[in-house]
């Protein structure tokens, strides 16, 4: 089990850039919610249009790619780079960015799934960066 | 027909969390063998049923839903502690001792206080999870960082979040929990 | 050139001035940032007008733009628009591989032309522009 010593301090300032990378995948048609998971389940930064429980929703989407990531390797796939589930009211995108953090988008129906999955995958490896050189220093 | 909401599991832990808030710790049909149990049978089911298997099948998910359990519990523990000592933080956490110690869940002292920066930090010495475990290769307390994060969040009424930074498993004596208020 | 080859052009520029955006050195990681997710934006706005503009053509029956098969830009909603991303896909691919092995080079555009219906499918930078009408249409000549 990986430890949960990895901290990102929501507080800091320097979090901003974060922030504004969320507010941007908000401004995509149909999102309604932007949200970094650390490996606790625990949120550290979120956009949403609506009320949520965010400790629920952190632990089940650490808990669903966490499962959808298991069940990959057993059919024999490596890495897992984002997890999409589908209801009827909308889409749940999670992809890992570092350290067991993961970046999780939330959409309703009208949402086009290609506009927002290109976005997740065009927005992944620069908050790999930022979260890289945090957690180094 | 009336329609029963709560699943069994649910209906379990209300009998449970029940037990615990009556303070009588006697269980019946358990006339010869008692109410406690070998600590190596509560490791088995918080590391292997709660860990190990956990994590088989669902890998880096695993210790958030572990963490999230053992918030559950703290929210819990919390509640039978907040009531009736308006608000009082030292009888609160006199409260939380002596209910972790009835639980034998570990001796919890708090380490440092500083609400101005936001930050507690609680020790769990003789911790349930971990005693007599070594070798590991990070901290392996989850459920209690939950159980403590719980019983912060409980009392502030704030989001928290709570980090083990010591554990006993790790060669450190005692398990050392940060809570950071949000 | 006429109007839809110029508006394919402009697309074309600003899907290469995103890759140049993308290829920057980062070290200064949040303004290169800013500046790539400006000209994500840039194109992605385009496409969507682009799309918005073909539909508004008579004769022209869908209109969409694909990534990996996934909808990316629509004028309206079409009961077929998923079905257009799995052609789109299968399409692509299939077209690839006989690109390879007759060195086509990379692949610009495929039509296929059904008793019906027909449907164009453009590839302008990382995404694939979709647009279905009558098999009678003259495309080349609508879009002129």
């Amino acid at each position: 089990m990986s430890s949960n010593v990895q901290f990102l301090d929501p507080r800091k300032s320097q979090n901003s850039e974060i922030d504004s990378i969320l507010r941007n995948l908000m401004s995509i048609q149909g999102v309604s919610a932007a949200a970094i998971v650390d490996s606790d389940g625990f949120v550290t930064h979120i956009h949403r249009d609506f009320e949520i429980n965010t400790d629920a929703i952190g632990a089940s989407v650490q808990v669903v790619f966490g499962a959808a990531s298991r069940a990959a390797q057993h059919v024999g796939h490596h890495q897992t780079n984002m997890v999409i589930s589908e209801s009827n009211d909308g889409y749940i995108l999670s992809t890992p960015i570092e350290a067991g953090f993961l970046l999780a988008l939330v959409t309703q129906r009208e949402a086009l799934l290609g506009r927002v999955r290109f976005e997740l995958k065009e927005t992944i490896p620069v908050l790999k960066k930022l979260f890289t050189s945090y957690l180094a220093n | 027909m009336i329609q029963n909401s709560k699943s069994d599991y649910q209906i379990a832990q209300q009998q449970i969390l029940d037990g615990i808030i009556s303070g009588e710790f006697d269980i019946e049909n358990r006339h010869d063998l008692g109410p406690l149990i070998p600590i190596r049978l509560f490791q088995a089911l918080r590391m292997v049923a709660l860990g190990s298997n956990v994590e088989d099948i669902l890998g880096q998910g695993a210790p958030s839903l572990v963490y999230h359990s053992g918030q559950s519990l703290g929210l819990a523990m919390g509640q039978i502690a907040a009531a009736n000592i308006d608000k009082d933080l030292e009888t609160y956490v006199g409260k939380i001792k002596l209910l972790c110690r009835q639980l034998s869940i570990g001796l919890v002292v708090p380490d440092k206080v500083d609400l101005a920066a936001g930050v507690l930090e609680l020790r769990v010495d003789e911790c349930v999870s971990c005693a007599g475990i070594h070798h590991v290769s990070a901290p392996i307390c989850h459920f209690e960082a939950g159980m403590v994060g719980g019983i912060v969040k409980t009392f502030f009424n704030r989001n928290v979040k709570a980090t083990e930074t010591k554990c006993n498993a790790l060669g450190d004596k005692t398990c050392l929990i940060r809570v950071d208020l949000m | 050139m006429h109007w839809f080859e110029s508006q394919l052009a402009d697309l074309d520029r600003l899907a290469q001035e995103y890759t140049q955006a993308q290829q920057k050195q980062a070290g200064d990681i949040v303004n290169v940032s800013e500046n790539t997710r400006l000209k994500r934006s840039q194109f992605i706005d385009a496409v969507q007008a682009l799309v918005d503009k073909v539909i508004k053509i008579k004769g022209v029956g869908a209109c969409a733009a694909y990534h990996d098969g996934l909808i990316l830009a629509q004028a309206a909603q079409s009961p077929d628009i998923d079905a257009f991303g799995a052609v789109v896909q299968e399409s692509i691919r299939a077209a690839q591989q006989g690109g390879s092995s007759l060195r086509l080079g990379d692949i610009q555009q495929i039509v296929i032309v059904g008793a019906i219906n027909k449907l164009a499918m453009l590839s302008v930078g990382p995404i694939i522009l979709c647009i279905s009408c009558p098999k009678d249409i003259n495309l080349a000549s609508v879009l002129s």
